[in-house]
């Protein structure tokens, strides 16, 4: 069944090449932007619950780009599976939104390119990727893992399903088993999914699988309970809630064709980024609103896995299997070839010509590069030296505070030392209270001792020194240093943070100045609130895109009048006698690690400063969206 | 050093320590008794004012900077609760201003960190003794007060007569008696306040007064 459409989907395909390569094809720019002034964009919309249903559910998506971006209308072109590929082939589409598995086919056939992920929405939780649960009977101690379904019956919801069966075929196969040979029987139960976990529970079959989140919303709807499965091959991802066997994918992709305008592109992109997560748009296609597209990488190696989808011809299928089968198309299909080699031929001449410009153009883009990038270091060590010197004048300024530290160990010292010596005159001295009055002058200056050490570690670090680390332990670790002014000031530290973090990859020294110029901003703002209502919150947790992000919450009076975009450039303070550099500094330290600073008040009073820092193995970001936790 | 006349109930003074930072507080602890003097320490304004006596004698010594009650809020609470034990401020290094604050609002007297174990010893003892001289005056006080209370009406009127000056005559006449009469309230007066002298007699009623 899958040769048959393979071999029209490629000779569907070379007939159009061969239709573009021998017709003069006019330019990919003037015959979109005509599309444009005379039609509706097309956004092409995968209809797997029928038109009607296609159309209710992404219209008012539609609507809102027609609202949002001046100058153009957006029509909603419901399409199954296959019409999909034809419209997309015959260039009637300007954007698809589809399955992840029927988008990565039509990335790898037509170089269409995704410029937003789905964000689903459940429970307040939006997430942009999901994965399959495959499951078994709790009570079935027969089947404790995968490996253990040899021989046992099994339902997924469709053959084509990603969710719904190839997710579970990819982690199965990896096991050992193929899922249409070593099962006993191999069930497809169709919409609704819910058929495939009763089917579970009634024994009518061993396992079953489907997409994440089916099981938890029918336990929320009250027609099962999770106790009553065992979850098969369980897997845990950092953020994601639901219970999961297979690997995560990213959500449905809204891609564009190869000609639509650039420009075009960019103006949906920014409006999908920016829609509402409460907007009608949102609400009637039950959504969470769209994120920066993810990288759908995983979905290739799948079918790659697999041998499905763009990479299915690679299964092994003989030559005269397929002549057998499909002869007339074969004969057709090689003429077609024989002429592209031909064409191609020619091509190949004015390649060559042209590789001969490239790789001039080539040099002199490298030179640029090397150019560019001595002019980053230099700015990364600038950078290095400033935030040296703002360091240095950190310390000034915390340097009563370090002196009432220092003062109190020798306050001690001094009244144990004192004392002794009037024991000792007096005569009238035990040796055993003595000598504990001396152990306590040792503590003491162990304790100055190791002041000192801090403010020198502080300080003496110039250069740039990556380490993988724990956020949360530079946090603790950075809170130390203003312990004891926070506690002068009747000021309540409090920490929230997340376990079980990824790393960060940082260089400490920068990272503890940004979270202390931080946290002293909000001391300061704070020494005016009435003494009892002093209280700074510092957070941590784990984003939706992955990143880190670090909360400053503090009960001050909330931002200055200076405005929440100005208050980080250079010499902009609301501090009398302040420099106004700290924000600028850490604002830099936290981009050139990758991340973003912001302030905004806080929904009390006070304000709320936040910064955020890639983890260690997250995935690389394609585009740079402002997107906060 | 006991005045004979104090009051049964005064204990011995007492040198109360109130600091938050563990080794500070213990090695002030270890450095007065070092000298013999009572010693009590606490770890918060709060602890100390729980356990603290209004007639207590002797003297608080306090950090100006503390979670909680501040030193300054300390003593601003001693003085709203009548008490008036002499209070000693220590301040951090250079921190004049709160040292200037805690005077005004009526410290016995303030000491910087790191100081000198001598002046804080020699100030500690100061303040005790200051301590002790007011609580007697308080008992002298009471006492000529409760003598006073003795006093009929008419014997009242001749004894303020008699602290501001005026012979018998003039009395006499202002209260339209005979001065007999005058001389005989006079020896009731004197005897019931035990005073020996006319002067002894004036120092009470001055000190009832509040002088």
């Amino acid at each position: 069944m899958y040769h048959s459409k393979l071999i029209r989907g490629v000779c569907a395909l070379l007939l159009f090449s061969w239709g573009c390569l021998a017709a003069p094809q006019p330019p990919a720019y003037a015959q979109s932007t005509k599309i444009i002034e005379d039609k509706p964009v097309k956004i092409g919309v995968l209809a797997f619950r029928g038109i009607d249903a296609a159309i209710r559910r992404w219209t008012p998506t539609a609507n809102y780009l027609g609202r949002t971006i001046y100058g153009y209308k957006f029509q909603i072109v419901p399409l199954s599976l296959d019409d999909m590929k034809i419209a997309v082939a015959n260039n009637q589409l300007d954007f698809v939104l589809t399955n992840t598995g029927n988008y990565v086919d039509l990335e790898d056939r037509f170089g269409i390119t995704r410029i937003a992920t789905l964000r689903t929405q459940s429970k307040n939780k939006a997430g942009n990727v999901f994965g399959a649960v495959i499951f078994t009977r709790a009570d079935r101690t027969d089947i404790q893992n995968l490996k253990d379904l040899k021989g046992k019956s099994f339902m997924a919801i469709k053959p084509k399903g990603f969710g719904g069966f190839q997710m579970a075929w990819r982690e199965l196969q990896e096991n050992g088993i193929d899922p249409f040979e070593d099962f006993s029987e191999l069930k497809f139960s169709g919409f609704p999914q819910d058929n495939a976990a009763f089917a579970v529970l009634n024994s009518e079959v061993d396992a079953a699988t489907f997409r994440t989140n089916t099981l938890e919303t029918m336990e929320q709807e009250g027609s099962l309970k999770m106790s009553d499965f065992r979850i098969l091959n369980r897997q845990s991802y950092p953020g994601f809630p639901f219970a999961v066997s297979t690997r995560l994918y990213p959500e449905w992709p809204f891609a564009r064709m190869k000609e639509t305008p650039e420009k075009l592109a960019q103006d949906v992109a920014i409006a999908l980024l920016r829609m509402p997560t409460e907007g009608a748009a949102a609400i009637s296609a039950g959504y969470g609103g769209w994120t920066v597209p993810l990288d759908y990488q995983p979905v290739h190696e799948l079918f790659k896995v697999l041998r499905i989808g763009p990479y299915e011809d690679l299964g092994e299928i003989t030559f005269t299997d397929l002549l057998k089968q499909h002869g007339h198309w074969i004969v057709l299909a090689v003429v077609v070839l024989l002429l592209t080699v031909g064409w191609a031929t020619w091509i190949e001449v004015l390649v060559a010509r042209r590789t001969r410009e490239l790789s001039q153009t080539n040099e002199e883009l490298e030179r640029q590069i090397s150019v560019r990038r001595l002019a980053e270091e230099d700015a990364h060590l600038r950078r290095a030296e400033l935030a040296h010197v703002h360091r240095l004048n950190t310390l000034g300024e915390m340097a009563s505070g370090f002196a009432h530290e220092i003062n109190q160990p020798l306050s001690a010292i001094s009244n144990y030392a004192r004392g002794c010596i009037r024991r000792i005159h007096r005569g009238n001295s035990d040796q055993k209270e003595l000598l504990g009055a001396l152990e306590q002058v040792a503590t003491q200056a162990t304790r100055a001792g190791e002041v000192i050490k801090r403010i020198r570690t502080f300080v003496r670090k110039e250069q740039l020194d990556r380490v993988t680390t724990s956020i949360n332990q530079v946090v603790l670790e950075s809170l130390e240093y203003i312990k004891s002014e926070a506690q002068r000031h009747d000021i309540t530290v409090e920490t929230n943070l997340e376990k079980d973090l990824p790393d960060v990859e940082i260089d400490v020294v920068q990272v503890e100045q940004v979270i202390l110029n931080l946290v002293r901003n909000a001391l300061e703002a704070m020494m005016d609130s009435p003494s009892g209502e002093r209280r700074l919150t510092v957070g941590s947790t784990l984003t939706d895109k992955g990143d880190i992000c670090l909360t400053f919450t503090d009960t001050g009076p909330g931002l200055p009048g200076v405005g929440a975009e100005s208050m980080f450039d250079p010499f902009v303070t609301s501090k009398q006698g302040g420099l106004g550099l700290g924000l600028s500094i850490s604002r830099s330290i936290v981009e050139f690690h990758g991340g973003k600073l912001r302030a905004s008040d806080s929904n009390d009073a006070g304000a709320v400063l936040s910064f955020t820092l890639p983890a260690v193995g997250a995935i690389e970001e394609e585009e740079d969206i402002n997107e906060f936790c | 050093m006991n005045s004979a006349d104090a009051h049964d109930e005064q204990s011995d003074p007492i040198v109360f320590i109130v600091d938050d930072d563990d080794a500070v507080r213990e090695s002030l602890q270890w450095l007065a008794s070092s000298v013999d003097l009572n010693v009590k320490a606490y770890a918060s304004g709060g602890d100390f004012l729980s356990q603290c006596r209004p007639n207590q004698t002797g003297c608080l010594v306090t950090d100006i900077r503390m979670p909680g009650l501040s030193g300054l809020e300390l003593q601003d609470e001693l003085n709203r609760r009548g008490c008036d034990l002499p209070v000693i401020v220590i301040t951090g290094h250079g921190d004049v201003q709160t040292a200037v604050r805690a005077m005004k609002a009526g410290a016995f007297d303030f000491v910087e960190k790191p100081f000198n174990d001598q002046l804080l010893l020699d100030m500690i003892n100061k303040a005790v003794a200051a301590s002790l001289q007011s609580s007697r005056e308080m008992t002298h006080q009471a006492e000529a007060q409760a003598r006073a209370n003795t006093l009929t009406p008419r014997e009242k009127e001749v004894l303020e007569l008699i602290s501001v000056g005026e012979a018998n005559k003039r009395i006499a006449h202002t209260m339209g008696i005979s001065e007999k009469t005058v001389e005989a309230h006079r020896a009731k007066v004197m005897g019931k306040m035990q005073a020996k002298s006319l002067a002894e007699l004036v120092k009470m009623v001055m000190i009832i007064d509040g002088d």
